[in-house]
Formats: structure tokens, sequence, C-alpha cells
């Protein structure tokens, strides 16, 4: 929301939280990727 | 005199004995009569009486199986929209107010996060289905049928664009 609300690219937000959340997780929802 | 007797004791209690079977027959051929009639009027009309028995009590007996089959539908559904375009798979989205916005899912602990700030999070999720629907949740909430975050906030939309709370963003 923050992100967003700033202006950032939705594939800006994805691979931001991707690489945020990512490593610390073994799953994550089959979100698809951003057209 | 007492052979005499006994002997009268004897028959009148076989004829009671054989007097008493009968009443019983004909009482079980009333019930069944009853049950079987009871069946058939309850049938719908134009449905075979057997037909609606065996759904009732399916819906009454096991309420586990209807849940079931209403959460194979939605991830079925789910699925499908997924495949076709992810944007359209929302449906229609109406641009609301928070004030707007249906009273958030009532939990039973204590929200990580200040009420104001999970507010505005729901309303965001309402609002820009855009945005959180690209974005994966990484809390295992796949396995409840999740497919990217938005789910987690939103469990459905209608026609006019009105939101059904996910209480799974609560916390």
């Amino acid at each position: 929301m923050t992100m967003h609300e700033a202006g950032t690219s939705l594939a800006d937000i994805r691979e931001s939280i991707e690489r945020t959340y990512g490593p610390y997780y073994t799953t994550q929802t089959p979100t698809p990727p951003v057209p | 005199m007492t052979s005499k007797n006994s002997r009268k004791a004897a028959k009148r209690q076989a004829t009671g004995r054989k007097a008493s079977h009968k009443p019983t027959g004909l009482i079980l051929g009333m019930v069944a009569a009853a049950a079987a009639i009871a069946v058939w009027t309850t049938a719908a009309p134009g449905e075979a009486p057997w037909t609606t028995t065996k759904t009732k009590t399916r819906a009454e007996t096991s309420p586990a199986t209807t849940v079931s089959t209403q959460a194979q539908v939605a991830q079925a559904a789910r699925a499908q929209l997924r495949t076709a375009s992810h944007d359209q798979a929302r449906g229609q989205v109406a641009t609301l107010a928070s004030t707007d916005l249906p009273p958030l899912p009532m939990v039973q602990f204590q929200t990580p996060r200040p009420p104001e700030v999970i507010r505005s999070v729901y309303a965001f999720a309402a609002n820009h289905p855009e945005v959180l629907s690209y974005v994966p949740c990484f809390c295992g909430c796949e396995n409840f049928g999740h497919g990217d975050n938005h789910d987690c906030f939103v469990a459905n939309r209608d026609a006019e664009g009105r939101v059904t709370w996910e209480a799974h963003g609560m916390g």
C-alpha cells in the first residue's frame, strides 16, 4: 500500500516483496507474474 | 379338579398369547403404512419421494459435505478465473471510501496492528485488486486456496463491486 501510494510500479512492488520475504519462507501463493 | 383347572389355565394362556400377537402385527403394519405415507407426502410435486428424502437426509446430516462441495466449487472457479485475465477475475471494482466499506471481520485475538492501519489496508485491498492480485503471500495460505495477497483480505465481490471480507488479513 505504501509503495503503491509512493508511485512505485507494480513490477517493482512485486520484486521488492519477493526479495524481502522470499528467502525466509519456503512456500508462497501461486500468484501470476506481473503483466 | 386340579388337573381340570390347570388345563383351563393352560388353554386360557395359549388363547391369550395368540390374541396378543394379532394387535402387535396390526400396529406394526399401521406404523409402516404411516411412515410410507409420510415419505410420499413430503416429496415435492413431480419429484420421486425417494430422491427428495435422500437429498434432504444428505443436506441435513452432513453439512460438511455441502461445505466441502462449496469449497471445491469456489476453488475451481478461482482457478478458472486465474487462468483467464487476472484483472478481470476480480470483477467489478467499486472505489469506496473506508466509511462505505462493510465493517471489518470480528476476530478473537489482538490484531498485530492498530485498527486504523488494518482498516486502511482492507480498504486498499478492496479498492486496488489490480495491485494485490499480483502480490504473493508467504504465510502458507495457498493451502486454504488463496492465490495472492488480495485473497487474504477480500473473499468475494458481488456484481456491484461490494466486497465480502476475508478475516485472514486481520492477523
